[in-house]
C-alpha cells in the first residue's frame, strides 16, 4: 500500500449536516493537499478553503420600520471572506428596512466587489 | 360561542404541523391549523442562521425562509390557519374528538374533527428544572428566549456571557452573541462529550475562540440585582469536585440543557407519554393509544433537524387521511398485526414502538453514548433482517433508518423487532482485514 502523507489538519465539514471528519494531508506537490473522509465533493471544496481563505455564510437581523416586527432578518447568499464579517455586520447594524420586503429581496448588491449578496430572509407586510 | 366542523385539526404551525396540515389538506381533508402565535413558523422563525431544508427543499435555507416556504405550501394545499389561538383542552369523543380553543378576538370556539395531529414542538428547560442555587437576579435567559430577544424583538440580552450546556441552540447564541459583539466567555457542559452537532462546535465556537469545557458544572449563578459571577466545577466519575470550584464573571447566563415536548394538553386526554422521551407514544402509523389523535415533530421528540421533522408530519398527516377516509367507510382499525420494536445496545429509545407486518415503516433512534464506529442490527429472534454500518455516531445526532415492507411480511406471529446498536472496535476490524488478505 502507498505510504499516506501526515495529517496536517483534522476539521469537521460544515457544509450540511452529515457534519464529516476531514483530514487534511499534504498532497504530492508542495502547497497541495489531499482532502480525506469527505461523502462528497463539497467537503473536498470546503477544507481547501479553509486551508488557504476561509469563508462563512454570515447571518443577523437589521431593524425595520414595520408596526409589527422589530427587526428582518437578512443573509449572504454565499460565503463571504472571514475578515469582511465585521465590516459588513457594523454596516448592517446602522441600517433600517422600509417595509414591505420579500423573502429574496437584495439588501446590499455585491458587497465590496466580492460578489457576494446580502439578502432579506422573511417578507414582511407592513 | 363558535362551533367549527373539520375533517382534521392541526395543533402547532411550527414546520410539523404547516407540513402535516398541507399534506391532509393535498389529500382533501378539511383542515385546520391553530396556532397561538401571530406568524405561522414555530421556532423557525427565530433561527435565523442557514443550515434549514437539505434534505426537504434540497437547498441550504435559513428558518425563516423555510417557514415562509411551508407556511406557502399549507396554504396552496387549502389548508385554514388559525392564528393568535390557543388550545386549552382536547375532548375524546371516539369518532369525534372536540378542542376547546381560546382567542383575544373570538373568545371560546369548539372545534369538532374526525382527527387531530398533535403538532406542539417543545420546551426548554431552564434554570428551575436543573435546581441551580445562587441568587435570584436578572440576566439568567434560557438560549431560546435569548435567541428570540435578540432575533424577534431585536433586543440583546447582556455584555458577557456564559453559556451552560452545549445544545445547538447554546451553540448557535455562541456565535450569534459574539456577532453581536458580546462576550462569551465560555460554554460549559457536563457530561465528557457536546449535546450538538459537530459543525456546531466548529462554526459556533472555534471560529471563535471560545472554550468548551466539557466535563464542567455550572455549580452557582450570584449577582445583587444582575447576575455578577457564576461558578463552574469539574464532574468527576459523575460527582461535581466543589473544591476545585472557580468564579467566572459574568452579567448573563443562557441555559441550553436541553428540550421537553410540550404535552400538557396531550396528557390530560388520556394519551401515553414515553418515558424516555417525554412525547407520546406511538406505532408506525404515528398515531398515540387514543385512535385518530396523530404526533409529529417536537411534540413527539425532540429533532435536530427540520427536514427529520417535515417528513414525519407528512407520514403523520398520510396516516391521519387514511384514517378520516376508513372512518368515512364505516372500516374500523386496521387489522394487520403490530410487531413490537425495541431499543438495544447503545441505543437510547425509538419510535414508534411497533410496526405493521409487511409494510415499510421509517425509525428516529438516539444512542445514549459516543461511538466513533458502530453497527445498527435489526433482528429477529436472532435472524438479522437488515444492517447498516455508521460511523460518528453521537447522542445530539439522530438516526433514522426505513425498514423495508418485504422484511417483516413474513414474521411469525408474536414476533418482536430489535433494533441493536454495537460498537464495532476499529482494531479487531482491521485484524479481521488484515488475515483476510
Ligand atoms: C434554536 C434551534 C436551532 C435549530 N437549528 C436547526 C438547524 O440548523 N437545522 C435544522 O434542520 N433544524 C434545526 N432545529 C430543529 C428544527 O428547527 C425544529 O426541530 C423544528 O422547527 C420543530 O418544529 P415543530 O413544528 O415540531 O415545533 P415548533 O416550531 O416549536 O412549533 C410548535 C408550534 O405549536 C404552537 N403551540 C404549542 N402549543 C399550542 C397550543 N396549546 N395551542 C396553539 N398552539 C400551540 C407553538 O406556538 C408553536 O408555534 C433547530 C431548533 C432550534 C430550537
Ligand atoms: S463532506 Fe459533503 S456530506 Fe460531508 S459534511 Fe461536507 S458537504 Fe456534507
Amino acid at each position: 500500500m502507498e505510504k499516506e502523507n501526515k495529517v496536517i489538519r483534522d476539521m469537521v465539514c460544515i457544509m450540511c449536516p452529515a457534519s464529516c471528519h476531514l483530514e487534511v494531508r499534504e498532497g504530492a506537490e508542495k502547497g497541495e493537499y489531499d482532502i480525506h473522509g469527505n461523502q462528497c465533493p463539497g467537503g473536498k471544496k470546503y477544507a481547501l478553503n479553509e486551508m488557504c481563505a476561509p469563508k462563512r455564510i454570515v447571518t443577523a437581523v437589521v431593524s425595520s420600520d414595520s408596526k409589527c416586527i422589530a427587526c428582518i432578518p437578512v443573509k449572504t447568499d454565499q460565503s463571504l471572506p472571514m475578515e469582511l464579517i465585521e465590516p459588513l455586520l457594523q454596516e448592517l447594524y446602522q441600517m433600517k428596512i422600509s417595509v414591505p420586503v420579500r423573502s429574496g429581496d437584495i439588501l446590499i448588491k455585491n458587497y465590496k466587489n466580492t460578489g457576494v449578496d446580502i439578502v432579506i430572509t422573511r417578507s414582511v407586510e407592513k | 360561542m363558535n362551533t367549527l366542523y373539520y375533517d382534521c385539526a392541526v395543533i402547532g404551525a411550527g414546520a410539523a404541523g404547516l407540513c402535516a396540515g398541507a399534506a391532509a389538506a393535498g389529500q382533501n381533508l378539511k383542515t385546520i391549523i391553530i396556532d397561538r402565535e401571530s406568524h405561522p413558523g414555530g421556532v423557525l422563525l427565530q433561527c435565523i442562521h442557514n443550515g434549514f431544508g437539505l434534505h426537504y427543499f434540497k437547498e441550504q435555507l435559513t428558518g425563516p425562509e423555510y417557514a415562509e416556504k411551508v407556511t406557502e405550501n399549507a396554504v396552496k394545499a387549502g389548508a385554514d390557519l388559525l392564528m393568535d389561538s390557543t388550545v386549552i383542552e382536547i375532548k375524546d369523543g371516539g369518532k369525534e374528538k372536540i378542542l376547546t380553543i381560546y382567542s383575544g378576538k373570538d373568545g371560546v370556539t369548539l372545534l369538532h374533527a374526525k382527527a387531530v395531529i398533535l403538532a406542539m414542538g417543545c420546551r426548554e428547560r431552564c434554570r428551575g428544572n436543573l435546581g441551580i442555587p445562587g441568587d435570584r437576579t436578572s440576566g439568567v435567559y434560557t438560549a431560546g428566549a435569548a435567541q428570540k430577544l435578540l432575533n424577534i424583538h431585536g433586543v440583546l440580552p447582556g455584555k458577557t456571557a456564559v453559556i451552560a450546556g452545549s445544545g445547538d441552540i447554546g451553540l448557535i447564541m455562541a456565535r450569534r452573541l459574539s456577532w453581536c459583539g458580546v462576550k462569551v466567555k465560555m460554554v460549559t457542559e457536563i457530561m465528557p462529550f457536546p449535546a450538538g452537532l459537530s459543525r456546531n462546535i466548529a462554526q459556533c465556537l472555534e471560529d471563535f475562540s471560545i472554550p468548551l469545557r466539557l466535563s464542567t458544572s455550572l455549580t452557582g449563578i450570584y449577582g445583587k440585582d444582575r447576575v455578577e459571577y457564576v461558578t463552574i466545577a469539574p464532574v468527576i466519575d459523575g460527582k461535581v469536585d466543589h473544591s476545585k470550584e472557580e468564579k467566572i464573571f459574568c452579567d448573563t447566563v443562557l441555559f441550553s440543557v436541553g428540550l421537553i415536548p410540550e404535552n400538557e394538553l396531550s396528557k390530560a386526554c388520556g394519551i401515553k407519554m414515553h418515558p424516555v422521551t417525554n412525547g407520546p407514544v406511538t406505532d408506525s402509523s404515528s398515531m398515540t393509544n387514543i385512535p385518530g389523535i396523530f404526533a409529529c415533530g417536537n411534540v413527539l421528540h425532540v429533532h435536530d433537524l427540520v427536514d427529520f421533522v417535515s417528513l414525519e408530519a407528512e407520514k403523520a398527516a398520510e396516516n391521519c387521511v387514511k384514517y378520516v377516509r376508513n372512518l368515512h367507510k364505516g372500516k374500523g382499525e386496521d387489522f394487520r398485526e403490530d410487531i413490537p420494536v425495541t431499543a438495544e445496545g447503545a441505543l437510547r429509545y425509538i419510535l414508534p414502538v411497533s410496526c405493521k407486518k409487511g409494510e415499510e415503516a421509517s425509525f428516529y433512534m438516539r444512542s445514549s453514548s459516543v461511538l466513533r464506529k458502530a453497527r445498527l442490527t435489526v433482528s429477529c429472534k436472532g435472524d438479522i433482517l437488515a444492517e447498516k454500518s455508521l460511523s460518528y455516531v453521537k447522542p445530539a445526532e439522530m438516526i433514522a433508518f426505513t425498514l423495508p415492507a418485504e422484511k417483516t411480511g413474513n414474521l411469525p406471529p408474536g414476533s418482536t423487532i430489535s433494533f441493536s446498536l454495537i460498537p464495532v472496535n476499529e482494531e479487531e476490524k482491521e485484524n479481521e482485514n488484515g488475515k483476510r488478505k
